[in-house]
């Protein structure tokens, strides 16, 4: 008996030994179902006909994702192992690419403030500001409120990286009231109130710690004095702001939002970059086609890409 | 007057270390409580048959419970896929467990073994994520070379499992192993095998039903293993078909989707956790089973039918000296794989711990001020001083919580239940199921029962109750255990003297257990520190401000290693916390076994 598991094991190794000669297979690495960054890709990237997310006919969603995908959980996940793997692709937020990796330019357009604004860059989506619709905001919420609906924000987005929309219409949801953008105008004293509780998307992680250090900064207070800020999921921050009872409670969504419980706005555009690895210096421009062949298994190597 | 005073007050320690014991049991049931009652709307809106055997997982966060499905929800592939990576786990950490014990128990020589021993026990102590960690930074890389892919998938997790579920496997087979009467091994000898034969063809025989038992217990673990599967397994929900292919199993589907879930998902979630429950406990119904018969089986020994067995081990003897010749191949193959597997142990074991050494000392001696450096909020200096300072917290909470609760049950269980009535099975009962229970489950119930009583958020008070649960079992377990080594005389001669029951307890009992007691708040403590799935979403994942009060939320050190470890700009500080995480725990477990070393030393004392 062990003679045989031995004998299997070792013909198992031998097996996986040759079938791996040639040119690796891509690694497709993706987010969870669920995520912002995800949806955000999988509804732009087509054939022409079908979506990588898409409801069929009887209206039930369905994913066209191959079954090889590795699914991770975070942006920075994403960013390491297309960083240890040459053979991977995967995506991320513009706001967290580093130079351990390279960005593909899409359509031939590469993700920049300018393409994302003009809309030539297609593989984008904004991030959003929650609180709880009715509730009587607390002073410093408020206040604050006021702080990243202001112009002020724009130079917080620019250092993290998404861009910020200037046109009141786009600010707003769809069809709903178009936001101005207002100029912050600092109160004598910082407003009363308990801390400020921050939940939601942990895209939008960067975006809102330089927006609190930055309204800390104009009161000459310390952030973490003021603010309580966990992100752990989007899902998390309109749970988080439908159940506020204090009016303290600010969610943060990386995917646009339409409930009638919550009000909300669009702070800034973000896209979201292919990435591939630092040496695969051949892959440099992908189509939306070509990306839903990789993404659904069609293409398997890099080479096929012509 | 005096002696009504005293049978009162010796009637109201009972009752109070009864209550301890009650408490464990409603702990048990309120898991159950809240996870069915929050799973029966998903189970309801999804149909439990499509639930469990449906193979299809498209879930749609927008889904609610009033409007029609967009989404499917089908967990077949996902329980299929936790089978097939603990099967892989079983022929991994199972084969060369189970050669390693004998290679332990029948090969090693005594000095290097009770190192080895002892190092085998550490291995049990290192936290999961840093399991998870080793795979990302070392397995998957070397893998890869022979993989289509970058190495993750079944492979990847058998492997990472296997090595997890080994010290387990080890030490409860070396400890039946052991158990084999000597006698066998001399008569066996005498008849003319050799040392080998008689190992793998009487020894082996003799210990089966406890060698099974310990693979079950395994199963067990490898079943609710969370955070390093996640890691490694690459996560797509389908089955796995190569060795390579990326799948999800059950517990890796509820930490993935739980952030963003929307409100059918998360009960679908939480039916996943229900689902996960039920396997793991049907393992451990099997594991009663066996252990029951591993008991029964040396009490015959021992006892009247000891002739007849030890006939048929003659036989047996008999069978192998005949065939001698054509088995003697397989006895050297079994011999060869027994030291082979000892040394594969140690080298794995060597090599988890050498290589975070070898990566994370130079980070921490160029960069000391990841320990102690002051939180900056919004920074790119890291510092892991409020994880240390969050963990203490759940450490001294946890603890407090814990400690009194089962260390009062242990002493109702040993102290007052001679009969093994209804009652007393019902909270063994429980205890065991409670310590069955996967850590990720703990993590559902801590969510949606704690976390909404704070305040809706996740806090440091939340997460720590959630350990404390999971604590009981562990803590019972090894208090009785500490408990019964004190011998009866000591007792009866409290008793003689005139002494009460509680002052005996208080007294005679409770000091001279002391050093094994200490040893299991001690292993307590690593256990808090080494968690992470019931973490997660009770007490928070983010490294922020050191906290000020017990309502603020914070990431453990261990969570916020799996935090660092998937922020690929932060690879060196997770080294150097994977680091300093190794480092408390082996210190804990090093403290833990001194302490019961004392212990048996103390008792052997006390024999003389």
């Amino acid at each position: 008996m062990k003679k045989i598991i031995a004998f299997a094991t070792c013909l198992l190794m031998v097996f996986s030994l040759f079938s791996c000669n040639g040119e690796k297979n891509i690694s497709v690495v993706v987010r969870e179902q669920g995520s912002g960054t995800r949806e955000a890709f999988d509804k732009v990237v087509t054939d022409g006909t079908h979506f990588l997310q898409e409801k069929d006919s009887a209206g039930k969603t369905v994913y066209n994702t191959t079954n090889t995908a590795t699914q991770l959980t975070s942006t920075g996940t994403v960013l390491s192992q297309v960083a240890s793997d040459e053979n991977a692709i995967g995506y991320i937020s513009l706001g967290s690419v580093n130079d351990t990796i390279n960005v593909v330019n899409v359509d031939g357009v590469a993700p920049s403030a300018e393409t994302v604004l003009s809309g030539a860059y297609k593989i984008q989506r904004p991030f959003v500001v929650m609180t709880k619709k009715g509730i009587t905001l607390t002073a410093r919420t408020a206040d604050f409120m006021n702080y990243l609906k202001s112009n002020a924000s724009s130079q917080h987005s620019e250092t993290a990286g998404c861009i910020f929309l200037e046109d009141p219409a786009k600010r707003a949801n769809e069809g709903a009231e178009a936001i101005a953008v207002t100029t912050f105008t600092k109160q004598a004293t910082l407003p009363s109130g308990e801390k400020i509780v921050i939940r939601g998307s942990t895209s939008m992680e960067k975006f809102i710690n330089e927006a609190a250090k930055g309204y800390a900064d104009a009161y000459g207070v310390k952030a973490e004095d003021i603010f309580d800020i966990q992100l752990e999921g989007s899902s998390v921050g309109r749970k988080a702001v439908e159940d506020d009872t204090h009016g303290n409670v600010i969610g943060l969504s990386s995917a646009a939002v339409k409930q009638d419980n919550i009000d909300s706005f669009n702070v800034c555009l973000d896209a979201v970059a292919v990435i591939v690895n630092k040496n695969n210096d051949k892959i440099t421009n992908l189509t939306i086609g070509q990306l839903y062949d990789i993404f659904t298994g069609k293409i398997t190597k890099f080479s096929e890409i012509g | 007057m005096t002696v009504l005073n005293a049978k009162n007050k010796e009637k109201a320690g009972k009752a109070f270390f009864a209550a301890a014991a009650v408490i464990c049991v409603i702990a048990v049931a309120a898991i159950f409580a809240f996870l069915i009652i929050k799973s029966v709307p998903a189970f309801g809106k999804l149909g439990v048959f499509e639930f469990i055997f449906g193979d299809n997982w498209s879930s749609d966060r927008l889904d609610t419970y009033d409007s029609p499905l967009s989404g499917t929800y089908g967990i077949f592939t996902m329980i299929f896929g936790t089978f097939t990576a603990t099967i892989g786990a079983l022929l991994i950490g199972g084969v060369f467990g189970y050669f390693t014990a004998v290679f332990l128990a029948f090969y090693c020589p005594a000095v290097p073994k009770r190192i080895f021993s002892s190092v085998i026990n550490l291995l049990a102590g290192i936290p999961s994520v840093v399991y998870g960690f080793f795979g990302i930074v070392f397995l998957l890389p070397v893998l890869s070379k022979i993989a289509p892919n970058n190495g993750s998938g079944l492979l990847a997790t058998s492997i990472i499992l296997g090595i997890m579920i080994l010290p387990t496997v080890v030490s409860l087979s070396k400890t039946s192993l052991e158990a084999v009467p000597r006698a066998y091994y001399e008569a066996s000898v005498a008849l003319g095998a050799n040392h080998s034969e008689t190992v793998f063809r009487v020894m082996t025989p003799a210990a089966k039903s406890g060698i099974i038992a310990s693979l079950v217990l395994a199963v067990g673990r490898a079943l609710g293993e969370t955070m390093a599967v996640v890691m490694v397994a690459g996560n797509s929900p389908n089955y796995p078909d190569g060795l390579f292919s990326s799948f999800r199993v059950l517990t890796a589907n509820i930490v993935m989707e739980m952030g963003y879930a929307g409100e059918v998902q998360e009960g679908a979630l939480i039916a996943t956790g229900v689902v996960l429950l039920f396997f793991v406990l049907l393992v451990n119904l099997i594991f009663g089973f066996f252990s029951k018969k591993a008991v029964t089986a040396s009490v015959k020994k021992q006892e009247k039918h000891k002739i007849t067995y030890f006939n048929k081990q003659i036989k047996r003897i008999k069978n192998c000296v005949y065939s001698f010749t054509h088995k003697i191949g397989a006895v050297k193959i079994c011999k060869g794989m027994a030291i082979g597997s000892g040394i594969f142990s140690a080298v794995a074991l060597l090599l988890i711990i050498g290589f975070i050494f070898v990566k994370g000392l130079p980070q921490i001696i160029q960069k000391p001020s990841i320990i102690y450096g002051k939180y900056e909020f919004a920074s790119e200096n890291i510092t892991i001083l409020p994880s240390i300072v969050t963990t203490l917290f759940a450490v001294a909470i946890s603890l407090i919580i814990s400690i009194p609760i089962g260390l009062m049950t242990a002493i109702f269980l040993n102290e007052y239940t001679k009969n093994n009535n209804i009652f007393i099975r019902i909270i063994r009962r429980g205890i065991d199921i409670l310590a069955g229970v996967p850590s990720i489950v703990y993590g559902l119930f801590g969510m949606i029962a704690f976390v909404p009583i704070f305040g809706g958020s996740s806090s440091i008070l939340a997460g720590s109750l959630t350990i404390s649960i999971m604590l009981l079992p562990t803590i019972v377990r090894s208090c009785e255990e500490s408990l019964k080594s004190v011998l009866k005389s000591q007792r009866e001669g409290s008793f003689a003297l005139g002494a009460g029951k509680l002052r005996t307890i208080f007294r005679i009992v409770l000091p001279s257990a002391m050093p094994g007691i200490l040893s299991a708040i001690i292993l307590s403590m690593g256990r808090v520190i080494s968690e992470s799935a019931p973490f997660l979403y009770t007490m928070g994942s983010v490294i922020s401000a050191i906290p000020n009060s017990v309502m603020d939320s914070g990431a453990s050190l261990a969570v916020a290693l799996y935090r660092l470890s998937g922020e690929g700009w932060y690879i060196n500080e997770a080294y150097a916390t994977a680091l300093v995480l190794i480092i408390i725990v082996l210190a804990l477990n090093i403290t833990a076994e001194m302490l019961a070393g004392k212990l048996s030393k103390k008792l052997k004392g006390d024999n003389a």
